[in-house]
């Protein structure tokens, strides 16, 4: 028996993969079916509040600012950190990691490291003025070394979703009603 | 406390250059808290602290080096004597307790096989911006210690490690980058468990076997 459609709540944006019709070029990302469904934003609020409900979220942003206490002589920007923070979670968790962890560095740093089937990122976001808005990432195909990335924040992201998009696909905001 | 002996270079010892693959580094931290236990991997703050020395990563050859020696902590007099890079058959006297180290037991450590970081490309490769080095691992024999190795970038291009550059040129981005690299290849690759060892037959460190 078919399940029922369930609209999504007022206000919600669900996130779509789309793709062409030819599913051969996609030979890389089988773990992702056309048009899944890859996450949910409310889009009436904050950048924080899009994502408040995520529990890995609220592990992330707990593991931060538990860090951040401990390093609090090492730190003294928590509004900048919280800022790149939750910039790069609200991309980042798009990507649905089966495994994801925050460290607060002693590089001037924020480093996001997660795990997505076979792959393995490492993304690091620096905090002090003279590096405001580079990234770097570095990343692995079980223990093979891929090709890192440097840039700005918004081609790395760029860099990223064509990592998990491989091929370039693209991603779209797709309101459903 | 007598220091180990066995670690000191001695007349009898030569560089190492033997096929290392099988081997393991170990390295100390400075507390114990060093795991992710979520992602099953060391946490970033446990490889370097606070940012120093990246370039030039300070480990030692697990085998006669063993888990116990990772707690000589040496003093500040003891680094202005011993922690310096020398011959390996270099004489050095024996290091003295409180005077030139101490144990330092709140200290953990970490393990990583050179199989799966030797060689290692890091390769940025996006419009012009381009930088590929190879993670060399290196026998740096050290006053206090003739199992020191140093996990070192080779920069492809040119064609000399990042360690020997001068310190403007250390300075510019990629230096960020290698040090990223580094971190992201421990984090990838170290272990917390003591790995099989593969203790270096003797020809391999001594002229005279």
């Amino acid at each position: 028996m078919a399940t029922a459609y369930v609209p999504p709540e007022p206000d919600t944006v669900i996130i779509r993969y789309l793709e062409e019709d030819n599913p051969s070029i996609y030979p890389h990302s089988g773990w992702l079916e056309r048009n899944t469904i890859i996450g949910y934003m409310d889009v009436t609020g904050s950048d924080l509040s899009v994502i408040e409900s995520n529990n890995k979220f609220i592990n992330l942003l707990t593991s931060l600012n538990e860090q951040f206490s401990q390093l609090s002589h090492y730190y003294n920007n928590q509004p900048r950190i919280n800022k790149v923070f939750s910039q790069a979670c609200s991309y980042l968790l798009e990507l649905n990691p089966d495994k994801i962890s925050v460290e607060l560095t002693y590089n001037d740093s924020i480093e996001f490291a997660f795990k997505k089937n076979d792959f393995t990122f490492f993304f690091e976001l620096f905090i002090e003025d003279s590096h405001a808005d580079e990234v770097i990432y570095s990343s692995y195909y079980k223990s093979t070394k891929r090709p890192s990335y440097a840039g700005d924040f918004i081609s790395a992201i760029n860099s990223l979703y064509k990592d998990f998009f491989p091929h370039h696909p693209y991603i779209s905001f797709d309101l459903l009603r | 406390m007598d220091y180990p002996g066995v670690i000191l270079p001695n007349n009898n010892y030569k560089i190492i250059e033997c096929d290392l693959s099988n081997c393991n580094l170990i390295r100390h931290t400075i507390d114990k808290n060093i795991w992710d236990d979520d992602l099953e991997m060391i946490l970033d703050k446990a490889i370097c602290h606070p940012k120093s020395n990246m370039n030039d990563l300070s480990t030692s050859l697990l085998g006669v080096f063993i888990i116990d020696y990772v707690f000589l902590k040496l003093t500040d007099i003891g680094h202005e004597v011993f922690s310096q890079y020398c011959p390996p058959d270099c004489f050095v006297d024996t290091p003295i307790f409180n005077e030139h180290f101490v144990i330092d037991d709140s200290r953990g450590y970490w393990f990583i096989n050179i199989f799966n970081i030797k060689d290692i490309k890091a390769e940025y490769n996006h419009n012009n911006d381009k930088l590929t080095a190879t993670c060399k691992i290196c026998h740096t024999p050290m006053k206090w210690n003739y199992w020191h190795f140093s996990i070192r970038w080779f920069l492809d291009d040119k064609n000399c490690f990042w360690n020997d550059l001068g310190e403007n040129e250390k300075k510019k981005g990629w230096s960020e980058r290698l040090a990223h690299e580094t971190r992201s290849l421990i984090r990838m690759f170290a272990i917390k468990d003591l790995p099989n060892d593969n203790i270096l037959d003797i020809q391999f460190y001594c002229k005279q076997a």
